[in-house]
């Protein structure tokens, strides 16, 4: 497991948002989280990726326990999130936005030489496929680009975990395709992605396992096939209304 | 290294010495002109530093004022209480600025937009207090006079004259240095910050770290050209630290155009110009600064220097 939440419980007042949630995620897989809107699935990332403070449970990563960690310490122990509303550095280049994270890793005093810290940039906007817009402001890029961006400014913090918080969300049909293949290579790169999603086409496509949140609660945790057939999944998404017994 | 090619340095430092060699014959136009010149030079610096914070850490900051003035009163009173020469004590009046810096960025460092502009302002309201209250020490409002000029060796820096020379190469070096790590990589991760903040943490940057650095260089180059008025005016008095000053100075970085470095150095020419001739309108100076920034900020963001930049592409076609 290079994941590991035992007992995480978020309360925001009266709220119990994330409620005694434990999950493993193996190395190399798509983990794929999902569940109706206010669900918990963001609060919960935000718990794992230190933005929250958990009222209880822990949070390992590789072995680690890091709960209670800074978001920027658990980035850069090779951790790292995106947004569900998208944050590029609007006002920078779409290649100062990758280079930020490059300088915070590999050393803004020493290290990486300005050369080789460019040639790396551009390697991952290659790989997200948006080298054509290098020297664009980020906030002149449509949606589905800073979405790209927005996966390639988390690579270049070099992580280990991805997290993903609805990278195909308000995308067109052909920029969710885009999206789900970088996604794929990414995996293929060796990195373990989790990634909270509410298009089914999108979870189907890329994750090996889910696990189905609902009222902060799981409810179900398996194959997508599994958790498709899965009782309680059908209510909570459709209704008691619809509820097939038996 | 820091993220600057020298091809990048090398372009940045030709523009510089261009300026640098068309100033050359200004005080051929007579001491008042000099003066102005001088005066521009000083608060093109303050400008310039306080960019480094509101410009590219998006942190708002409305007592700048203060860490001008404690610049000043550190090598004044070093030079005439200590014998310590005002080269060295303005060296050491931009240090002692940016420990305040220091002590007023940590606490503030959660404060975001109107509170720390709020914060900012109170820190300013209490040097001044402290300038005229300590007045065993700084003379209170009477002000400190007779402060001595800098040495020059066989120059007289009491001459404006030869002091415009010695204050346009201090400000070549200052703001040439604050435009090289606005572009190095601190420079561009003090900017992730000010476009936003919790995506900046979420790449790794260490956020208050990189705060607290903007405050501490910000008011070091804010606390040099406090020294170096000190030794021009050959007087000092709390009003340096007055609201009033602290919001000139944005003025001039905001109306010059924030985020650019050069924008402040237009803003601050434009002001202190603005300023000689509204002379017989003083009292409203402010008004005026007011209706500019309304002005400026609903048609060009990006101050004069966004404005410049428009015409010229217009120009070029």
């Amino acid at each position: 497991m290079i994941l590991e939440a035992q007992g995480v419980i978020k309360r925001f007042g009266g709220l119990v948002a994330v409620d005694d949630v434990s999950f493993g995620v193996r190395e190399r897989e798509v983990f794929g989280i999902i569940g109706p809107n206010g669900a918990g699935k963001t609060t919960l990332f935000n718990v794992i990726t230190g933005f929250y403070k958990p009222e209880k449970g822990r949070i390992i990563f590789q072995g680690v326990d890091i709960t209670g960690k800074k978001p920027n310490e658990i980035a850069r122990i090779g951790l790292t999130r995106t947004w569900q509303i998208v944050k590029p550095f609007l006002g920078m280049k779409v290649l100062d936005n990758v280079l930020v994270p490059i300088y915070v890793k590999r050393g803004i005093l020493r290290g990486i030489s300005e050369r080789e810290a460019i040639e790396r940039a551009e390697e991952i906007l290659e790989f997200v496929g948006l080298s054509h817009r290098r020297d664009f402001l980020a906030e002149t890029l449509p949606q589905g680009e800073r979405k790209r961006l927005e996966i390639a400014r988390a690579l270049a913090t070099e992580p280990k975990l991805l997290m993903l918080d609805e990278p195909a969300g308000g995308l067109t049909p052909t920029e969710m395709d885009e999206v789900m293949e970088v996604v794929r290579k990414v995996r293929e790169s060796g990195v373990t992605v989790i990634v909270i999603e509410h298009n089914m086409r999108v979870v189907t496509g890329i994750c090996e396992r889910i696990m189905v949140l609902n009222f902060g609660k799981k409810i179900a945790e398996g194959t997508p096939e599994d958790v498709a057939r899965n009782e309680e999944v059908i209510k909570a998404y459709l209704g008691e209304r619809f509820h097939v017994g038996g | 290294m820091l993220g600057i090619t020298g091809d990048l340095a090398l372009r940045i430092a030709k523009y510089y010495a261009l300026a640098f060699i068309l100033l050359l014959p200004l005080p051929l136009a007579g001491d008042y002109v000099t003066h102005l010149a001088i005066m521009i030079m000083l608060y093109s610096i303050t400008a310039a530093s306080l960019d480094i914070l509101v410009g590219y850490t998006g942190r708002l900051s409305l007592g700048h004022a203060a860490f001008y003035a404690i610049g000043a009163y550190t090598s004044t009173l070093l030079s005439m209480n200590l014998g310590v020469s005002p080269w060295v004590g303005i060296l050491a009046g931009g240090m002692l600025a940016s420990l305040f810096g220091l002590v007023l960025g940590i606490p503030s460092l959660k404060l975001r937009g109107p509170y720390l502009a709020i914060s900012t302002l109170g820190f300013g309201v209490i040097v001044q207090l402290m300038l005229i209250n300590l007045d065993w020490l700084t003379r209170g409002p009477l002000g400190i006079p007779g402060i001595p000029p800098l040495p020059g060796g066989p120059l007289d820096l009491r001459s404006k004259f030869s002091f415009y020379y010695v204050a346009l190469m201090l400000t070549s070096v200052a703001v040439y240095t604050l435009h090289m790590i606005s572009r190095s990589r601190i420079g561009k991760v003090l900017m992730s910050i000010r476009e936003d903040e919790d995506a900046a943490l979420s790449v790794g940057v260490n956020v208050p770290l990189f705060k607290v650095l903007a405050f501490i260089i910000s008011t070091f180059f804010a606390g040099l050209s406090g020294g170096l008025y000190a030794h021009y005016i050959r007087y000092i008095s709390p009003a340096m630290s007055a609201l009033s000053e602290s919001i000139s100075i944005l003025s001039m970085t905001i109306i010059g155009g924030f985020g650019t470095l050069t924008g402040p150095l237009m803003g601050a020419a434009m002001l202190t110009i603005l300023q000689e001739l509204l002379r017989p309108y003083l009292e409203y100076r402010y008004l005026i600064y007011g209706a500019l920034i309304v002005i400026v900020m609903k048609f060009f963001p990006s101050g004069i220097y966004g404005f410049v930049q428009f015409l010229s592409r217009k120009v070029r076609g």
